[in-house]
Order: C-alpha cells, then sequence, then structure tokens
C-alpha cells in the first residue's frame, strides 16, 4: 500500500486547487490511476483485472484517499469499481468481455443511475419506466445527481419492468451506452463540495435498449441493487477512513508543534482528546470495514455490517474534519491548508448511498426491531 | 416440513405489518401482494442463511426462487439437499 500512497502524493496531487476551483474531472490523472490498475483491482484477470479481493481493494482505495487529497477523483475511482462488479455480478459472459476489460483501462467510465429528481433515499419510488415493444426495451425517465454520469460511457440504469409486482420483482437493470438513441447526459452540477467529480442528469426519452443489455434478469434489479450497495457500503467507508487517516497526522504534527502559552498544544486536554477521539474512530472504523470486507470475500451477507460500517465512518468523517479545523484554529480555515476542502468534501458522504438516517431504519430492521 | 414451517414463522412474524388478512396461504404470492418488500429480501435471506446454514449466491437471487413460502421451502430444501 505505501506503493499506492507514494505514487497518490507524487501523480495525482498537483493542480488540485485549479480543477477544485473549476470543478474539472482529471482526465490525466484519471488515465494514471487505470495504468496503476486501480481501476481493475477486483476484476478476475480474464477480463484484464488484478483478481484482488475485497479487502485488498478496499486496503487499496484507502491508501489512495490517503495519499490523494482530491476526494472527488477517489470517489469517481470507487464509483467505477462498484459498477464493474455489478456487471462482475450479475453480467452475462458477452457483457463482461464487452465492458470489463474498458471499466479495468479507464478507457470506458461508468456510472450508476438510481436517484431520480423525486427518489432519493427511497430508491424505489423510482418513476423511470422500461416498457418492452416486443423487440426491445423503452426507457423513460431521469435520472439526477448521477456520480461520474456526466461523462459516463456507460450507466447501469434501473427502471420499473412490471408495475404490478413492486419493488420486488418489478425492477430491472439495464446498461445504457452513451450512444444510444434517446440518452442524453446534463453537464456536470455545481456542488459545495467533492467538485472535481462529476453529477449530473441522465435523460432517457424513448432510449432504446435491447435485451443484449438487461443486466442479470428481469425482475432482479433490487437484488443487484442490495448487492451493490454492500460493495458500496464497504468501498466508499474504505476512502474516508484514508481521510480520516490523513486528517489524524497531519493534526498530531501540528499539535506537536504549535506553541501555546509557552507549551505544545497537544498538551492541553482539550486539544489531545480531539486527536484521542480521531483515532479511536479510525481504529473502530477500520475494525468494521475490515469485517465487513473480510465476511463479504467469504461470500457472506453484509447488509448489517456494511450498513454499521457507512453510518459510524461517514459521520466519523464529519466529525474529523471538524475537529481537523479547529486544531488548525486560523489556519484551518484557511483555503491555504486544504482542511476545509476536506470538510466541504465530507458532507455528502453521510447523504449518498443512503443518508444515515436511512441507515439507522435499515440497521434496526436488521436487527429485528 | 420443519422448513416449510420455520421459513412461514418468519414471515408471518417478520412481515406482520405488510400481511393484510390473518393468515395466508403456502401459494400466496410474497411479492405481488408486497410482503416482502426491498429491505424485507435482505432480512429473508440472512434468515434463511443463519437458520439452514446454507449460502445464497448472486444469481440464485431470482423473484421466482422467493415468491412463495412453497417455492422458497423448495429452493431452500434443494440448497441444503446439494450441501
Amino acid at each position: 500500500m505505501e506503493e499506492i500512497i507514494k505514487f497518490s502524493r507524487k501523480e495525482l496531487n498537483g493542480g488540485i486547487t485549479q480543477d477544485y476551483v473549476n470543478g474539472n474531472f482529471p482526465i490525466e490523472k484519471w488515465k494514471k490511476c487505470a495504468s496503476m490498475k486501480i481501476l481493475a483491482l477486483p476484476f478476475p484477470e480474464g477480463y484484464s483485472g488484478c483478481n484482488a479481493d475485497i479487502l485488498t481493494t478496499a486496503v487499496a482505495l484507502k491508501a489512495l484517499s490517503y495519499g490523494c487529497k482530491d476526494a472527488g477523483l477517489v470517489h469517481a475511482v470507487a464509483t467505477q469499481i462498484l459498477c464493474g462488479l455489478q456487471i462482475l455480478h450479475f453480467g452475462s459472459e458477452k457483457q463482461k468481455l464487452k465492458y470489463l476489460p474498458g471499466i479495468c483501462n479507464g478507457d470506458m467510465v461508468a456510472a450508476q443511475a438510481i436517484t431520480e429528481p423525486s427518489s432519493g433515499s427511497d430508491a424505489f419510488s423510482m418513476q423511470m419506466k422500461a416498457i418492452n415493444d416486443g423487440e426491445n426495451w423503452v426507457l423513460n425517465g431521469t435520472k439526477i445527481f448521477i456520480t461520474n454520469g456526466p461523462i459516463a460511457d456507460i450507466a447501469i440504469v434501473f427502471g420499473i419492468t412490471d408495475k404490478k409486482k413492486r419493488t420486488l420483482g418489478g425492477i430491472s437493470c439495464f446498461i445504457v451506452e452513451k450512444d444510444f438513441e434517446g440518452f442524453s447526459r446534463s453537464k456536470p452540477f455545481d456542488k459545495m463540495g467533492l467538485r472535481t467529480l462529476q453529477n449530473g442528469e441522465l435523460v432517457f426519452d424513448n432510449c432504446i435498449v435491447s435485451e443484449n443489455n438487461i443486466l442479470g434478469n428481469i425482475g432482479q434489479g433490487v437484488i443487484i441493487f442490495n448487492e451493490s450497495m454492500e460493495y458500496e457500503k464497504i468501498l466508499y467507508p474504505a476512502i474516508h477512513l484514508g481521510t480520516m487517516e490523513r486528517l489524524f497526522d497531519i493534526s498530531k504534527k501540528y499539535s506537536t508543534t504549535r506553541l501555546s502559552f509557552g507549551q505544545y498544544i497537544s498538551k492541553y486536554q482539550q486539544i489531545s482528546n480531539k486527536i484521542v477521539d480521531m483515532k479511536i474512530n479510525i481504529e473502530l472504523g477500520n475494525l468494521i470495514l475490515y469485517k465487513s470486507a473480510l465476511c463479504k470475500d467469504k461470500g457472506k451477507r453484509v447488509n448489517l455490517e456494511s450498513s454499521i460500517t457507512k453510518l459510524f465512518v461517514s459521520e466519523s468523517l464529519k466529525k474529523t474534519c471538524l475537529e481537523a479545523i479547529q486544531i488548525h484554529g486560523g489556519y484551518g480555515f484557511m483555503t491555504d491548508y486544504e482542511i476545509e476542502k476536506d470538510l466541504r468534501d465530507s458532507i455528502a458522504s453521510t447523504i449518498y448511498s443512503g443518508s444515515s438516517e436511512i441507515q439507522y431504519n435499515l440497521i434496526s430492521r436488521l436487527i429485528g426491531l | 416440513m420443519e422448513v416449510n414451517s420455520t421459513i412461514r414463522n418468519f414471515i408471518m412474524s417478520e412481515f406482520k405489518s405488510n400481511i393484510q388478512t390473518e393468515d395466508i396461504s403456502n401459494d400466496y404470492s410474497l411479492i405481488d401482494s408486497g410482503v416482502i418488500d426491498s429491505v424485507g429480501i435482505i432480512s429473508l435471506l440472512n434468515f434463511l442463511e443463519k437458520s439452514f446454514s446454507v449460502i445464497i449466491s448472486s444469481d440464485e437471487l431470482m423473484p421466482e426462487n422467493f415468491d412463495t413460502i412453497n417455492l422458497i421451502t423448495s429452493f431452500v430444501e434443494k440448497k441444503i439437499n446439494s450441501k
């Protein structure tokens, strides 16, 4: 993992401010991540992958996030991997051969399209319709806030194929390519954080999708979604923990070099307690992350563990960012120190992939309340 | 029969609030009626894997395997017998 940290610091941290201010996607750095084989980590060698397990992939993403200060780029990488995993687990052999090599080498950018203007955490109240016209499926609807959407070459799209069956059995999943008739991508949205990450709207206006591009089976959408969320709630917390470890290191260093009233501020309990809390959250976050990843690698279901991981780590990330600014005082508030950027980047972590409130609901159901 | 009744008991207690009638038959469609929702399927899978020591893989996660108590029973029995 030292190699990934060294690579990130050397290759990915130049020119971040400019990209961040302008909201540009750092395509050259994306290509460098691809050359480093980071996008290819959990995929079999037969599809140009590295054959890494989920634990290794999570630890590698944590290292990437520790070294790379552009959280937007790191999120784009994690999203690419998540989309590839859905194709790996549910795609036909033909689909795997067609899409996975491009996902692994970065030539193809992938997005997952679930959220709609009127359905966020309540994902399955979606309105997107997919109707079989006898030969193809015709998609109509709009997806919003889609990560990698504005630059996506392919999108994994969820839509209603049988309204009567409600969520389970009534939702299906399609792989839509950017050149498909009736498919369009918006410009990226302007955001308070993760500004290099490209989020936008995907519009399906009588978009024609052939039978060959159904992912999994008709009616399997919710199951694909649940499986995908388990990976999502492992890989995003992994990148949050990388950021938390970086902030812990710089806060500790600052507190042991900054003098106040004749002694280093680390000697004041009000400061040392904050750093201790950071450390506790990192250690506990790592433990639940590794448990989730290990169980997933053993083929076990990890909805409960991954929901706890997501909830605990994303909430801890926000606290860590706030405390890091507080420890750095006025300097922490200045953009030059880049900590305030981490705070802005962290805000969405308790919203996407199921908000904290939804994670509480899920955990409550899963423990039988 | 034991598998069937274990599954039935779980569904009747776990999804009680989604069941509109006093009792349901073993062929009652749990999906069409909305008894098992998107979160419910996770609880059901967790329960089946723990109770019967089986592992359910991604390609088996078809709505057809989970639509009724009888279908779930026969799916689980096949898994147990193939161990």
